[in-house]
């Protein structure tokens, strides 16, 4: 599943796969518009039998996020928002934002990883908590009845994913390109 | 500042707690209406720490790993459970450091994290949830 919005227009760069892309408020009149176009010139060159729509979330007091996704007539998965909400209170801002020597929470992690929750999650499933990571990544996290699920996005490493049930002692710690499908069943346990 | 091959540092004993503040955004809700740490919080290939037995010496009490950070949070974990997993832990003590600084080494996985969330202990917990 592929998102069309590029994530990084500043640089002029063109990349197909992040869904999202964060703005500044103030600043967010220009690249809005140059968004829209470039996603409407690159959905004709590939010819997809997909309607891509992008929306605009607001949240108090936070930038404006513009997240473009793959609508089935359904509109956004209801756990789209709570997700980008998560996203916002919680993204690292600031260099050292843990008190320690984090680095802030970088927008291609964040890209990497919506794109992945969109290939695993379900309509009816329940949103993960994000949290970001010391090294800029990012990290999805379900917690329920003594199981735990993360899908991690670190800087540096290949996207994995852990699974830990604590009444069974089950514990899986794999790349998570590969196991796609498992991760899919995981999450309905939630 | 040590090296990663450097070896675990034994003066620290087993029973020392490690202390680490926790920042609002690392927190997670559970079920009771508390919060715990985010695995994030403990990923850190070099996760900074203050060593107890460092702290007992200088007379400061483990809340004074706060000091400057008033809306953070203070965890600790045990040494024992740190070198179960087999990662070292050493001083780094040199300033411009806090003379009780140390270092947890070596990559963490998942599974490191999580033991650490399981035996975690707040020295400093979050409020509880008001729903």
């Amino acid at each position: 599943m592929i998102g069309l919005l590029e994530g990084n227009y500043k640089s002029g760069t063109v990349a197909f796969a992040p869904h999202m892309v964060q703005l500044e408020s103030s600043a967010a009149t220009t690249p809005h518009a140059d968004v829209f176009g470039r996603r409407e010139r690159q959905a004709t060159m590939l010819s997809l039998n997909v309607i891509w729509r992008t929306e605009r979330i607001r949240f108090k007091d936070r930038p404006d996020i513009l997240i473009t996704y793959p609508d089935t007539g359904a509109g956004l998965p209801p756990w789209v928002v709570p997700v980008l909400r998560s996203l916002s209170e919680r993204r690292g801002v600031e260099p050292g934002w843990d008190s320690y020597n984090a680095k802030p929470t970088e927008s291609p992690h964040i890209d990497r990883l919506m794109n992945y929750l969109f290939a695993v999650m379900a309509d009816s499933s329940m949103p993960p908590i994000i949290t970001p990571l010391w090294d800029g990544g990012v990290q999805a996290t379900w917690h329920r009845n003594s199981k735990d699920l993360e899908v991690v996005v670190s800087a540096d490493e290949a996207p994995m994913y852990y699974w830990h049930d604590a009444t069974t002692s089950e514990e899986e710690e794999e790349k998570l390109e590969p196991n796609l499908t498992r991760v899919r069943s995981l999450i309905r346990q939630f | 500042m040590p090296d990663e091959t450097e070896e675990d540092d034994l003066s620290i004993p087993d029973t020392d707690r490690l202390f680490r503040r926790v920042p609002p955004n690392q927190l997670e809700p559970l079920e009771d209406g508390s919060w715990r740490p985010t695995s994030s919080v403990f990923k850190h290939p070099r996760l900074s720490v203050n060593i107890e037995c460092l702290m007992v010496e200088q007379g400061r009490p483990p809340e004074d790993t706060l000091t400057g950070y008033p809306d953070h949070y203070l965890t600790s974990i045990l040494a024992r459970d740190v070198r179960a997993k087999g990662h070292p832990i050493v001083k780094d003590t040199e300033p411009p450091n806090d003379p009780a600084h140390g270092l947890v080494l070596g990559k963490k996985k998942g599974s490191f994290a999580n033991a650490m969330l399981a035996s975690h202990r707040w020295i400093v917990p979050p409020p509880p949830r008001q729903e």
